[in-house]
């Protein structure tokens, strides 16, 4: 999103109506929005703001971590 | 003397507080809200002006009324002699004081187990007559209370609730009959109009809206199909006194969304219908979609105008269809006059000169998913449009809204799902809605106005130049009735599934309108 004064924000929609927009950063900062404070809202609903792990984890240890988190079990 | 006379007529007044000749004459009392649109020619629309574009920004609420269920609140309230009747959902009925929002006393009814209804337990609102109140239940039974206590009169079943048949819709309170539809054409029920004596509660008169073997329109239904053939009349219609016809719309065929064992038109499905009021006489019809597939539902509000039309005066209704066009129709004899597309749809490549639509065939549901537009809850569905002479404007509300339509298949079981498809969301498409104003005579669009999400909220046009309504986010909010300019708006905190509507009390305009849980009524200092 981007304001009036030309401020840019990218994160989370929390929240949307005809006339207002919540959304949580990168940073974990809550931001609210009257549509009519914004120039620009850009949706894109296939990307995640999840960093990627391709290049950081091997294929193998991208496998083990996985073994890992499935081999968790919390209490009943 | 004089005395006992003024007693005996306050009396006969107390009796007979809502006569016919007062719904009549509806225009003559703005600051009432006598029937469901508010006249009997379903404009939805408040002569009051005393709210208007030039102090509406300073609309506050007055009073709240909250209830207690979890059922959408689709209430349209009646407003007279200083009380205001609601429904809450499934089947009460509260009498509210005008001036506090405080109840004077409730109906609260006990249901059955094992009522059906496809689409929420809800309730759209009442009729009035003389001095009783009018509802119809979720079990499919049409009840008549005392204005004064909310005491039963009389309980009469329309049909067996267990398969199926339930009431939702506001009934309309014709001379001396109560006039009641019907839903549960998801189940495959035969749908009906009925009229009611309101005095004794007995039955007047049914049409089938579904005719039976030997009937007219039978031949548009093989075999046995049109015994579950659907066709509901669950959305309030109009009147007409001149004509002495009843205007009211029908829902789909069933089964719903699938047609291989209903070939044919399947008359009066998504039709609307007019009958004579006194006895149920089929005048004419119009099908809006034949043999449909899609739900495509013309449970709308028929708006009745009389108006210069292509230089000559003429009697007209006005609806705006589930399947995204607007008509105009002669309603002395159904000829169609326009037909107009207001939201997007890909069901047909158009109408022809008799308003018959051509279909296309790839927005079919298909095993492997078709995509349709609108989806099958279409652009207009059952909250109420809006007209004002004033501005020459129809007010409608539109869902913009598509579908993948994935066929599967449909048996019929007596109170089960009697459907022949599942939506599955267009990926990466939001779903959005407008708030659209028509020109009446061509429905071509003036002006929009955008809303995030698909609503679900009727519309009220006023004399004082302003259009109301509401979306899903909880946004209420008033627009100028030429332009389309925000001009006031409010947050209420619930989804917004109602028809909003406008009165009088104690020399000041009051809009009032139902939101989550809450009836909210609304005025300027």
């Amino acid at each position: 999103m981007v304001t009036k004064a030309g401020r840019s924000i990218t994160g989370v929609r929390i929240n949307e109506d005809t006339f207002s927009i919540q959304i949580r950063d990168l940073s974990n900062q809550f931001h609210s929005f009257w549509k009519n404070e914004l120039t620009d809202i850009v949706k894109e609903p296939k990307r995640s703001i999840m960093p990627s792990y391709q290049s950081i984890l091997s294929a193998a240890e991208l496998d083990d971590m996985l073994a890992y988190l499935e081999s968790l079990r919390g209490r009943p | 003397m004089k005395r006992l006379l003024l007693i005996l007529a306050a009396v006969a007044l107390l009796d007979a507080q809502v006569p016919y000749e007062r719904i009549l004459k509806a225009h003559s009392e703005p600051g009432n809200w006598l029937t469901y649109s508010g006249d009997y020619q379903a404009h939805g629309y408040s002569a009051l002006d005393l709210i208007n574009t030039s102090n509406v920004a300073g609309l506050k609420v007055s009073w709240m009324y909250q209830i207690k269920t979890t059922h959408h609140f689709e209430t349209t309230p009646l407003v007279f002699d200083a009380i205001m009747y609601i429904t809450e959902p499934p089947s009460d009925v509260t009498a509210l004081d005008l001036r506090t929002g405080r109840p004077i006393w409730s109906y609260r009814r006990s249901l059955p187990k094992g009522v059906i209804v496809c689409c929420g337990q809800v309730n759209r609102g009442l009729a009035a007559l003389d001095d009783q109140l009018f509802l119809g239940t979720v079990d499919a039974h049409l009840v008549a209370l005392d204005m004064r206590t909310g005491r039963v009169r009389w309980d009469v079943e329309v049909a067996d609730y267990k398969a199926a048949y339930s009431i939702t819709v506001a009934p309309l309170a014709v001379k001396d009959k109560i006039i009641v539809g019907i839903a549960g054409a998801e189940y495959g029920i035969r749908g009906f109009l009925d009229a009611y004596d309101a005095k004794t509660g007995k039955r007047a008169w049914r049409f089938y809206t579904v005719p039976a073997a030997g009937e007219p329109g039978n031949d548009t239904w093989p075999g046995d199909s049109w015994k579950t053939g659907g066709a509901p009349t669950w959305v309030t219609g109009a009147f007409d006194p001149e004509s002495n016809l009843v205007y009211w719309g029908t829902g789909n065929p069933s089964p719903d969304m699938i047609g291989d064992d209903r070939q044919g038109d399947n008359l009066y499905s998504d039709s609307l219908l007019a009958l004579d009021a006194d006895t149920g006489k089929l005048k004419w019809h119009f099908q809006f979609t034949p043999h449909d597939v899609l739900d495509m539902d013309a449970n709308q509000v028929p708006v009745l105008l009389d108006a210069d039309f292509r230089v000559r005066p003429r009697k007209l209704v006005l609806f705006a269809n589930r399947n995204g066009f607007y008509y105009v129709l002669d309603r002395l004899t159904g000829e169609f006059l326009v037909g107009k597309q207001f939201a997007r749809q890909n069901w047909t490549s158009g109408l022809d000169d008799r308003g018959r639509p051509i279909f296309n065939p790839a927005a079919v549901p298909s095993p492997e998913g078709a995509l349709v537009y609108p989806d099958d809850d279409g652009t207009a569905n059952w909250f109420s449009p809006s007209f004002s002479a004033k501005s020459g404007l129809f007010y409608q509300n539109v869902r913009e809204k598509g579908a993948i339509q994935k066929l599967t298949h449909a048996v019929y079981e007596p109170g089960h799902l009697f459907m022949g498809a599942n939506r599955l969301p267009i990926p990466g498409e939001e779903p959005w809605g407008a708030l659209r104003a028509l020109d009446w005579q061509t429905g071509e669009t003036r002006w929009e106005f955008r809303v995030h999400t698909p609503p679900w909220c009727g519309v009220l046009s006023t004399a004082g130049g302003l259009v109301f309504s509401g979306t899903m986010e909880g946004d209420f909010f008033a627009v100028d009735a030429l332009t389309g300019k925000l001009l006031w708006r409010i947050q209420t905190g619930g989804a917004i599934w109602s028809n909003p509507i406008s009165y009088l009390s104690e020399g000041k305009q009051y809009i009032v309108v139902s939101a989550g849980s809450s009836l909210i009524a609304f005025t300027t200092n």
